[in-house]
């Protein structure tokens, strides 16, 4: 027996130390074993546009854009201090954009990583490895693109190594943004969007990256006074070659616009109950393929839940009616009430602006039971965009229901049932880039654009696109950056005096001043730059605490 | 029940056995001696033999199914020696005393052996010294034997120190034996086997099983509070159920920073699921020489539990039983209804808002205006009244000279004083096995020597949401306004009221959310080990432990609808289960010697293996059950599965390997200078290879300086002194696996094409590989002192300590531009440096009166030194006390861990001219907003705006001083006890309400003291319904101090016994006890002890509604057979 033992624990003794610390990892891949083939890639791919769906409000480059927009004020109820800070281009704390830095800088690393497997990994067929790597490419561009419009230059990094790092110019940002949209474009198969299987529905085509070739090369050009980027591989790109790539969008495409621009907003399924949809006799153009005009969406779900905040469209919630479900819109937080200025001066005869404005008083929306007063509700103008907000139906039961109740069948819960997409490049803003870009189709483009609206042909100049762009993009996130671009910001905020308002029913005047100092730029977050020890610097109007919004 | 039931079963079969024991036995021609080996192996009995007795005699002997007693007789009469069975000893004398003995004329004396406390001591040895002539003591603690006058009888009892006492010509003698505790020949246990307290060289602690158990604590961890000095011990929660916080000798780390747990030598993660009656001693080693055996996980102090061994003597049998009642302590009170309305008009008015119409509001409001009505108090509807606990232990306690038992099985309940109509439960059922044979050698020296324990433990919990700030049951009852009724008009819960539709009735989501949820845990720790000593110098003990947990937890929560943000539209069931173990392996050999009685040599060398993580768990949910109650709350009764309702997880528990060798080396000389080497070397799996192993020596020295001649003179007064010095250094690897490597994550979606109810993974890679990362190293250095003064009736202990950790492993904040997570770095240092004074005063003086006086006292001073970041923080989270609120606390260089960060506040703006006279030195108006009754902010850097550079350091949840402080008394039976404990210095943040965005919540009544006038308030500012900085600003204003005195536990007991002779048990104790009869405090909340740390176990002190400690009244038996 002893023997036995003394065996027993020599044998133990002698057993080898690095066996038996081996452990290996059952729940989880590193980066040793992921990704190695096509569909690890594509996994990889996923995770990398997962990041467009981060939802909280002062993370969401949407709802910060929007806001800081000259036709909106921020809202929200008494607590949402932040909103409004964003509104009047005011601080509420040094760190207030952390998760907007941070998101876009996930994003960016998680397209360095598929960029850095591109060779490791077995590919099936060279189709498949250009059609994954130019989205890769576009991802990036995407996210620096966000990172370039909101907080001007940043650090730039194309690898997934860790370094501290300042910011690079423009001139390097731009260009490198330039630089893998080129590659996109270069790399993603010319596939119009009517032979695009559904299942792809979605993910960034050539066209897509052409467009926001279209987008960063307007805000470059316009915000730093260049007409051309520098490639860092020395290739330049210029207004006339971005034109031709929004030439061959919209001549290859099959991008198109839809036949009434009313139906591309998800209020047009609400047709039986609601009035002003039910009265024109709108259907709306759903998700699943049919609506021509969305180049780039971000994807949401019907999956939303308090675990999975992620799922759901939550800018929708954020701009829905502080504590009221109605017909056709429902219950959010009553971010963003629109400035009463767009709506009394945007031409009547513009169909767009019933279309893009509710006018609680207007008897043609037909909308009942709206309370002004008593709701917490901040800054409430009675005008409301439409494009974006929780659209809202009866139910069998005669409840009124989120739609994706009705449509994919989810209880009801208004903090997460918003399902809805995001455009953020419809075809429209393509059309009107292409006139800006001075194409040679660019009087066809604009007209196009003006005709579906019911409008008259009007001569394409800078002046009347800068107005066609508000009343066809209105609320789309796209405004503050016109503003920027071409230099109007100043002037359209000093219009921002005495805007009236109601303060939870208490009426109000608020004025809203831009700082030209920030340059349009937000306040990188002071963590950042304390962790950087001074390598990253603060955005210029930052310093200091003359901006803390009280 | 079932298994309790067995064991009781079995122990009783036993004893029935041991009095009609019936032996078959066939002897030819062999020694005596032989023939009593024989008896001891068939039974259960043990011979003790006078040296007269000649064991050579011869004899032949056959029996069948004899009664021992009567084989006895017959067998032993033939050569003249007689025999007396007492308890499982056999006694033998001779029938005729010898010559010698003979002329001195032995008589007959009685005598009686009594502990301290005047008890008796059942079968404590009697000896005549110089012969092994003896006897036991009875159930009376009597005993009678014939001595011959002028011996010395020598008495002898485990767990006292023995004595010896001369006859003369006495014939009634009584000894009272002291134990074992109060003199330094007990050992303690110091890892890997004991050492003798007298030459310890470390700063460890021991609280004996006894005084443990007799403070009635569900846990054992609540009856440490007040007995190890050094060991800050908080209370998570005052639920049934909940655990400890606890840190040794200070916050060591921001990662796990609570002790190593070795029960019976099994690593364990806790030890609240064993039952105080079961705990021989806890040993706490505290500085860095005496962990460091334990090397590799023993940064933060180790706990080493001894379960109840086996003893040799007729079985002990002690039942211990109490039941009582427990009830809040002390209340806040929120703002009845017309006080609330008035602080809400006012706030409004405040706010530049209209006042309220509470007509159009609130129900009955012409109730609440004329008085008939004063609105719901929340607390007062959740209290559960007189909440039941109780406890039931049976111990049993034996042997013989080859096999030794203790045996345990307990049952425990308690209900929770607040959660009403869901008050929390917990129940626990322990039982326990220990036993140890010697199956080679006798009990002279046993050559191998085999054992086992096993602890079992199978517990049910239900509870309420504790802790934090939105998911709070008791905060909710706190800060809902009383305008709503419990119930409606036909008995259902009221539904949320006009006057804020969205604040839901607390007590209906009481009874609905935390209905029906419970979870059990099954527990099995133990260990079996071989002992083999081939000399009596050398031994060889290798030991296979096992902890193996099953858990599972079940919850349904049914449809309803109590205001538009709390509803469910579709019932609710959730499932998990976990099961899993973990082994470890350990092989010691230990040489023992002494060299020419000078100088004392024991060495232990070792190898342990652990490996741990070895389970699984699942869970799932899933809504639309079938049938709607808790008791079918099964999965399967949910019939649809669908991808966004159900919820399946299952995962492997996180793996981890751990390959030690270690040795430790004491030496002594004559008692009198000690020196201990230790040193220990540990590989974890939690580290890239080449990152493995880490070394941890340690090395400490004693010297009893009252053993030098140059002491004799102060022998009188100071009998004892032993300086200590001690240095050294343990690990820490208790982090994630694989942090090494760029892990990937798979925890994204995102959703391509049409279909809206399906996502598609996305992975990425979740951290920064952190290839370097490895032990995290604490460094200790201890000076210390033990001293016995005043006839040793004083004892005194010092130590001084500085620990160091250094290297800790933190995730500490990286750049976002990084684009993923924060790897483990070994990135901090932080230094705890403090002082332990423990001093007692015990005593039992001639007339059999006993007391004592204990107190104990440490200070900690903890500072962090090092993060290895640019910044030097790390964060807290934000939004601790309301949502938009900025971090309350964090670990910062240069601060404590944890500490409170915020804004100083000075005073209340009284009027106009205050807020126009608040300005910095250049003349600027630091608060220009300001209108009176606001919070004079205090302007820190001299500029002209409050902004976070003004922030600082407002509070420290860290004690400077934890103490307790003991009385207890016993005379004939009589027994009192008084336990207190306490701690100065700390601070605690409190918020009931979330006042930056929630301003309909309701206020405690300190809120009427508030700034309503000039002159009103200098301390709470005045009250406002929109979000003010006056609150939203983390300021003092949260902050109060934590220092608390409680009375934790009054025990007055007696022993009927003492009373009535005729009792046939040993003891039979009554006693009556409250538990935390008072507090003193200055604080003003229901409990100071706040354990709570809103996210992270580095912070503490944060009371959001914090479930209250109970008062406890309790009834008591205590039955020793």
């Amino acid at each position: 027996m002893k023997q036995i033992y003394l065996i027993i624990i020599a044998a133990a003794l002698l057993m080898s130390c690095s066996d038996f610390l081996k452990t290996e990892n059952l729940i989880e891949k590193d980066s040793a074993s992921f990704p190695v083939n096509a569909a690890d890639y594509y996994t990889a791919l996923m995770g990398c546009y997962a990041p467009l769906t981060t939802n909280l409000y002062d993370q969401n480059p949407f709802i910060v854009a929007e806001v800081m927009a000259d036709y909106r004020l921020g809202g929200g109820g008494p607590i949402d201090m932040k909103i409004r800070a964003i509104n009047e281009f005011k601080k509420t704390s040094d760190d207030m954009f952390d998760n907007l830095w941070t998101r876009n800088y996930k994003g960016i690393n998680r397209a360095n990583f598929l960029l850095e497997n591109e060779t490791h990994v077995v590919w099936d067929n060279e189709q498949q490895r250009k059609k994954m790597v130019g989205q890769a490419y576009f991802l990036r561009a995407y996210y620096y693109l966000e990172l370039c419009r909101l907080f001007g230059t940043v650090p730039l990094t194309t690898q997934t190594q860790a370094k501290n790092m300042p910011k690079a110019s423009a001139d390097q940002l731009f260009g490198q943004i330039a630089s893998d949209l080129k590659q996109a474009i270069e790399l993603l198969p010319a596939t119009p969007i009517s032979s695009i299987p559904a299942n792809e529905l979605g993910l960034a085509t050539k066209w897509a990256a052409q467009a926001l070739m279209g987008r960063a090369y307007l805000f470059y050009a316009g915000y730093y006074k260049k007409s051309e980027i520098s490639l860092p591989d020395g290739g330049i790109v210029n207004k006339a070659t971005v034109a031709s790539w929004i030439d061959d969008c919209i001549a290859n495409s099959a991008h198109k616009l839809v036949n009434d621009y009313r139906n591309l907003w998800g209020y047009s399924y609400s047709n039986k109950d609601y009035g002003y949809a039910k009265n024109n006799k709108l259907q709306w153009i759903g998700e699943t393929g049919a609506n021509t005009e969305t180049v780039f969406a971000i994807k949401f779900s019907a999956l939303g839940s308090n675990t999975t905040d992620s799922y759901h469209n939550s800018i929708h919630l954020y701009f829905g009616w502080k504590n009221q479900d109605r017909i056709p819109f429902g219950k959010g937080w009553g971010f963003g009430p629109v400035n009463p200025m767009l709506f009394r001066e945007w031409p009547s005869n513009d169909l767009r602006k019933k279309a893009s404005i509710i006018d609680l008083e207007d008897p043609d929306e037909g909308i009942s039971g709206y309370k002004y007063t008593g709701t917490k509700q901040m800054q409430e103008t009675k005008y409301w965009q439409k494009k974006n907000m929780p659209v809202t139906v009866y139910d069998a039961a005669g409840k009124i229901v989120n739609i994706s109740c009705e449509l994919y069948g989810r209880s009801p819960n208004f903090q997460y049932d918003n399902a809805l997409d995001l455009v953020v490049i419809r075809f429209a803003d393509v059309l009107l880039m292409g006139a800006e870009l001075e194409s040679t189709q660019a009087q066809k483009y604009f007209d196009a654009v003006r005709a579906r609206a019911g409008l008259e042909n009007i001569p394409v100049s800078l002046e009347n696109i800068k107005r066609e762009r508000l009343y066809e993009l209105a609320f789309e996130g796209e405004r503050y950056f016109d503003l920027l671009r071409w230099g109007d910001i100043e002037e359209a905020f000093a219009k921002l005096t005495e805007i009236p308002i109601m303060n939870e029913g208490v009426p109000l005047k608020v004025t809203i001043r831009y700082r030209p100092e920030t340059k349009g730029f937000l306040q990188i977050p002071n963590k950042e730059i304390n962790l950087s020890d001074g390598i990253l610097t603060q955005n210029e109007g930052w310093i200091g605490s003359d901006m803390l919004y009280n | 029940m079932k298994l309790i039931s067995v064991c009781i079963l079995i122990l009783f079969t036993g004893n029935l056995l041991a009095q009609t024991t019936k032996v078959d036995i066939t002897l030819k021609d062999v020694p005596l001696k032989e023939f009593f080996a024989a008896i001891e192996k068939k039974t259960t009995y043990s011979f003790m033999l006078g040296s007269n007795i000649d064991q050579t005699q011869r004899i032949t002997v056959t029996a069948k199914q004899e009664e021992l007693s009567d084989l006895l007789r017959k067998v032993l009469s033939e050569k003249d020696i007689l025999f007396e069975i007492t308890g499982k000893q056999i006694i033998l004398r001779p029938r005729n005393t010898s010559k010698a003995q003979q002329s001195n004329s032995p008589q007959r004396i009685k005598g009686a052996v009594t502990d301290n406390r005047g008890e008796s001591i059942i079968g404590a040895n009697v000896i005549i010294k110089g012969s092994s002539t003896g006897t036991i003591t009875d159930i009376d603690g009597q005993f009678e034997m014939e001595v011959s006058p002028g011996s010395i009888l020598q008495i002898s009892y485990i767990g006292f120190t023995p004595q010896e006492i001369s006859v003369g010509n006495k014939q009634n003698i009584s000894i009272s034996l002291i134990e074992d505790s109060q003199t330094l020949d007990e050992v303690v246990v110091v890892g890997y086997g004991v050492q003798k307290k007298k030459l310890v060289t470390g700063a460890t602690v021991q609280v004996k099983g006894d005084d443990i158990r007799r403070l009635n604590t569900v846990s054992p961890m609540g009856a440490l509070q007040s007995q190890t000095p050094g060991v800050n011990i908080t209370k998570s929660s005052g639920q049934p159920g909940e655990g400890f916080k606890v840190s040794i000798r200070g916050m060591g780390t921001t990662g796990n920073a609570s002790p190593l747990y070795i029960v019976d030598g099994v690593t364990s993660d806790n030890i609240d699921n064993l039952n105080p009656s079961d705990i021989e001693s806890i040993d706490v080693l505290k500085d860095a020489a005496s962990a460091a055996i334990y090397g590799a996980r023993a940064a933060n102090g180790v706990v080493l539990v001894t379960t109840k061994q086996g003893k040799k003597g007729k079985a002990s049998i002690q039942y211990d039983g109490y039941t009582g009642i427990q009830n809040i302590y002390k209340k806040v009170n929120p703002l009845n209804a017309s006080q609330y309305a008035l602080i809400m008009n006012e706030a409004a008015t405040n706010s530049n808002l209209p006042a309220y119409n509470f007509e159009t509001l609130v129900p009955n409001w012409d109730k609440i205006q004329n008085g008939q009505w004063q609105g719901t108090n929340w607390l007062n509807e959740m209290s559960n009244k007189n909440a039941p606990t109780q406890n039931h232990a049976l111990n049993i306690v034996g042997g013989t000279d080859q096999s030794v038992y203790s045996l345990g099985v307990s049952y425990t309940s308690q209900e929770g004083i607040l959660g009403k109509p869901s008050s929390p439960n917990y129940t626990r059922y322990t039982a326990r096995v220990n036993t140890e044979h010697t199956l080679i050698g006798g009990s002279e020296h046993s050559v191998l020597k085999m054992g086992e324990n096993i602890n079992f433990s199978f517990t049910e919990k239900s509870g309420i949401a504790i802790g934090g700030r939105d998911n709070n049951d008791v905060g909710n009852a706190l800060k809902t306004n009383p305008f709503l009724p419990v119930y409606n008009e036909s008995g259902n819960y009221n539904y949320a009221i006009p006057w804020n539709e969205e604040e839901a009735n607390p007590i209906g989501i009481l009874d609905y959310e935390r209905g029906g949820n419970q979870n059990k845990e099954y527990n099995l720790k133990g260990n079996i080990y071989l002992v083999i000593n081939p000399t009596k110098a050398l031994s060889f003990r290798s030991s296979f432990g096992i902890n193996a947990y099953s858990g599972s937890y079940r919850s349904y929560i049914p449809e309803y609808e109590l205001s538009t943000r709390s509803y469910r539209t579709e019932d609710l069931v959730k499932q998990s289960m976990m099961v899993g173990s973990r082994w470890i392996f350990e092989n010691t050999l230990n040489y023992n010697k002494s060299f020419l009685n000078l100088h004392k040599i024991n060495a232990i060398i070792g190898f342990s293996a652990e490996k741990s993580g070895m389970g699984e768990s699942m869970n799932g949910s899933n809504v639309n059950a079938i049938f709607d109650d808790y008791e079918h709350g099964y999965l399967d009764n949910t019939k649809i599965v669908s991808s966004d309702k159900t919820i399946l997880g299952g995962a492997p528990w996180k793996r981890e390997r751990l390959l030690s060798f270690f040795g430790r080396l004491n030496y002594d000389y004559k008692e009198t200078y000690m020196a201990t080497l230790v040193f220990r070397s540990d590989a974890s799996s939690n580290f890239a290879s080449g990152k493995q192993w880490g070394t941890f020596p340690s090395l400490s020295a004693g010297w009893v300086l009252s053993n030098e001649s140059f002491m004799e003179k102060t022998t009188n007064w100071l009998p004892f002194l032993k300086l200590r010095v001690s240095w050294g250094q343990n690990g820490n690897a208790d982090i994630q696996p694989f942090q090494y490597l760029s892990t990937i994550a798979f925890d994204a979606m995102y959703f391509p094409g049409t279909d809206k109810l399906a996502g598609t993974t996305g992975a990425y890679s979740n951290i920064l590989p952190n290839p370097d990362v490895t032990w995290e190293t604490s460094e200790q250095t201890d000076l210390g002192f033990d001293a016995r003064l005043a006839d040793g009736k004083i004892s005194l202990s010092f130590d001084w300590y500085n620990k160091s950790t250094k290297d800790w492993l933190v995730r500490a904040p990286i750049l976002g531009t990084y684009g993923t997570g924060a790897p483990y770095i070994n990135g901090g240092n932080v230094t705890n440096k403090g002082y332990e004074v423990a001093l007692g005063w015990n005593h039992t003086n001639k007339q059999g009166l006993t007391y004592g006086i204990n107190l104990n006292a440490a200070h900690n001073k903890n500072k962090i030194t090092r993060i290895a970041n640019s910044e030097g923080i790390i964060h807290g989270p934000t939004g601790a006390l309301s949502t938009n609120t900025a971090e309350l606390y964090r670990a910062q260089v240069g601060y404590p861990i944890g500490y409170f960060w915020g804004y100083k506040t000075n005073g209340i703006f009284q009027n106009a001219d205050e807020v126009t006279a608040y300005t910095n030195p250049e003349g600027k108006l630091i608060q220009p907003g300001a209108v009176p009754g606001d919070v004079r902010f205090v302007n820190t850097d001299n500029n002209n705006i409050i902004d976070e550079k003004d922030k600082v350091m407002i509070g420290d949840p860290n004690p400077d001083y934890t103490f307790g402080l003991s009385f207890n008394l016993a005379f004939k039976g009589l027994d009192f006890t008084i336990v207190t404990s306490g701690v100065t210095g700390n601070q605690i943040a409190t918020s009931y309400r979330s006042f930056a965005d929630r301003p309909l919540q309701n206020y405690t009544t300190d809120v009427l003291n508030r700034w309503h006038g000039e002159g009103t308030s200098n301390k709470i500012p005045r009250v406002t319904i929109t979000s003010h900085i006056n609150r939203q600003y983390i300021s003092d204003l949260y902050i109060e101090n934590g220092d608390y005195w409680r009375i934790s536990n009054v025990t007055l007991g007696y022993d009927f016994k003492k009373l009535c002779k005729q009792i046939p048990v040993q003891q039979m104790r009554l006693y009556f006890s409250a538990q935390n009869l008072f507090t003193y405090t200055g604080y003003s909340g229901m409990d100071p002890e706040v354990g709570y740390g809103y996210g992270n176990s580095w912070a503490s002190g944060i009371d959001l509604g914090f479930y209250p400690t109970p008062r406890t009244f309790l009834l008591g038996v205590t039955i020793k057979y």
